[in-house]
């Protein structure tokens, strides 16, 4: 064991002037293309944003540990996939057995159905958003990119907040049906 | 609901949350490839990390990154799919800190629990952790050999390595690693954190002090006496917003990428104050000798502290020595070690 002299002894760093080590090879894999479609999976298993970045970082770097960065794009984008899953898992240890089957069914759908990096889905999601009108438009604005509860939506809309309950979900299952068919 | 329809709707909440309020933070590609960048390479040179008592067991130092345990968890053959990324290490002891939520339902304002795991065991409270470590400690598996220099073998603990899953706070990962100091580990990592010799500095505080950034109580302390002049302080709020004297350096925003850019450029401009100060040691490289104190809430979320650890590490920041401010014990904040050692 070290010794606390030994421990404190002054450690060698590259001073700003200095050449660096050379570059490992998470510079030769481009890093941008896999980082939107990890990050929207963890999303879509039920990961909030600051727990998707995080995952999504640990998920990296297990593959970079494995030495997984010299994969094909694709084949790399799917071990991203499971490693992130697994962590997910971990993280859900509480609920482990439903979240694995959730997990399992959204890894499925992932390595078939989708075959980008999920930029498809959105786009028509997207098309599908621009099409709503009124408070239906309104609820779906309040409600996912503001955060606001059913009440806070019921005041600001003026409804009751079980008619918020009623319009968000058929808004939703229409949503669902309208990106299906565009999908 | 079943299963396919909980799946399916979760993916309809993140798309919309997408396309209404924004995907992937804008910085995210970013900070994996930094990350990345600065991960010890595969089969290096192995780091010794090491955890020294001081003065009849009140001092502790940690050396971290001893990045081979952690690559060889990842040398499995299964080529196609991930490894279960939380598998033993035979070479180490794995404690995993993991967050249980009273209500999952939802993350958000969840009363939050720890519970950790070592080894295969499941363990609820930290008094029953301290008997576990203490067993594992105890046992002559968790012995391995060690060559000395000059070719002499010792047998030693092996490594323990503290996991803390996302969202831990910062006070569950120092109760944890006193727990395993406590029981005995000499060598102790934090997971993901590259080369570091840390020390826990027992730091007084005021009252207003302690009312706005009360600081973690550990046992295993040494007393802050006579610290380097020229230390720089860096504060971490509950929040996990950063400040040094006085000024704000980093803001956490709900929904925005962090901005870390002011935190670096101000660690620059302290790396140069202290080289042009003279405060560097010539050994045939340049060596920045002064220890960053860092003063985090009890708190705060571990991630904070992790991600100022690393920034601090970057290459040209370069601050190798980190001292780690927590009450002293001097102030009526120590801990009882029965509490961690039964």
């Amino acid at each position: 064991m070290r010794t606390f002299a030994a421990i404190h002894a002054p450690v060698p760093i590259a001073s700003a002037g200095e050449p660096q080590a050379p570059s490992p090879p998470a510079e030769m894999v481009e890093i941008e293309p896999l980082v939107a479609g990890l990050f929207r999976f963890l999303r879509c298993l039920g990961a909030s944003r600051e727990l998707a970045d995080d995952l999504l970082q640990e998920a990296f770097v297990v593959a970079w540990r494995k030495g997984k960065q010299a994969l094909p794009e694709r084949a790399l984008a799917s071990f991203l996939r499971r490693a992130a899953r697994l962590l997910w898992l971990e993280h859900r240890r509480d609920a482990r057995r439903t979240e694995a089957a959730i997990s399992a069914l959204a890894l499925q759908v992932w390595e078939t159905e989708i075959t980008d990096d999920g930029g498809e889905l959105v786009a028509s999601a997207r098309a599908c958003v621009q099409r709503l009108r009124g408070r239906a438009a309104a609820a779906i604005d309040l409600a996912y990119a503001r955060g606001s509860s059913r009440e806070q939506i019921a005041k600001e809309l003026g409804m009751a907040p079980n008619g918020v309950k009623t319009l968000l979900a058929r808004t939703r299952a229409w949503l669902e049906q309208c990106i299906r068919r565009k999908s | 609901m079943s299963k396919q329809t909980e799946m399916r709707s979760r993916e309809l909440t993140a798309i919309l949350e997408e396309v209404v309020g924004g995907g992937a933070p804008a910085d995210l590609a970013q900070r994996v490839s930094e990350r990345l960048r600065n991960m010890p390479r595969r089969r290096g040179p192995s780091y010794l990390l090491a955890a020294a008592v001081l003065l009849g067991g009140v001092g502790v130092v940690f050396a971290t990154a001893k990045q081979q345990a952690g690559d060889e968890r990842f040398e499995g053959a299964a080529p196609a799919v991930a490894q279960d990324p939380m598998q033993q290490d035979p070479k180490s002891v794995s404690l995993q800190i993991q967050l249980v939520e009273a209500n999952s339902k939802t993350e958000a304002g969840s009363e939050r629990k720890v519970a950790w795991r070592v080894g295969s065991s499941k363990i609820a409270s930290l008094e029953a952790l301290g008997k576990e470590l203490h067993r594992i400690a105890s046992d002559p598996e968790s012995q391995r050999e060690h060559v000395l220099a000059g070719g002499a073998k010792r047998r030693e603990l092996m490594p323990l390595i503290v996991r803390p899953a996302p969202g831990v706070k910062w006070n569950d990962v120092l109760a944890a690693t006193d727990a395993a100091m406590a029981a005995g580990f000499g060598e102790i990592d934090w997971e993901q954190f590259d080369t570091a010799a840390i020390v826990f500095k027992g730091v007084a505080s005021t009252p207003a002090e302690e009312r706005e950034l009360p600081l973690p109580k550990v046992v295993f302390q040494a007393p802050d006496d006579a610290p380097n002049k020229l230390r720089p302080t860096i504060n971490v709020y509950r929040d996990g917003s950063i400040a040094h004297d006085g000024d704000p350096l980093f803001a956490t925003v709900a929904g925005q990428p962090a901005e870390l850019e002011r935190l670096r450029a101000r660690l620059r401009e302290l790396r140069t104050r202290l080289l042009s100060a003279g405060e560097v040691t010539l050994q045939g490289r340049k060596t920045l000798n002064v220890p960053l104190l860092i003063r985090a809430h009890r708190g705060v979320e571990w991630s904070h502290v992790q991600r100022l650890l690393q920034i601090a590490h970057e290459p040209e920041i370069g601050f190798r020595k980190i001292e780690i401010a927590v009450a002293s014990s001097g102030q009526g904040a120590k801990v009882d070690r029965a509490e961690l050692v039964k």
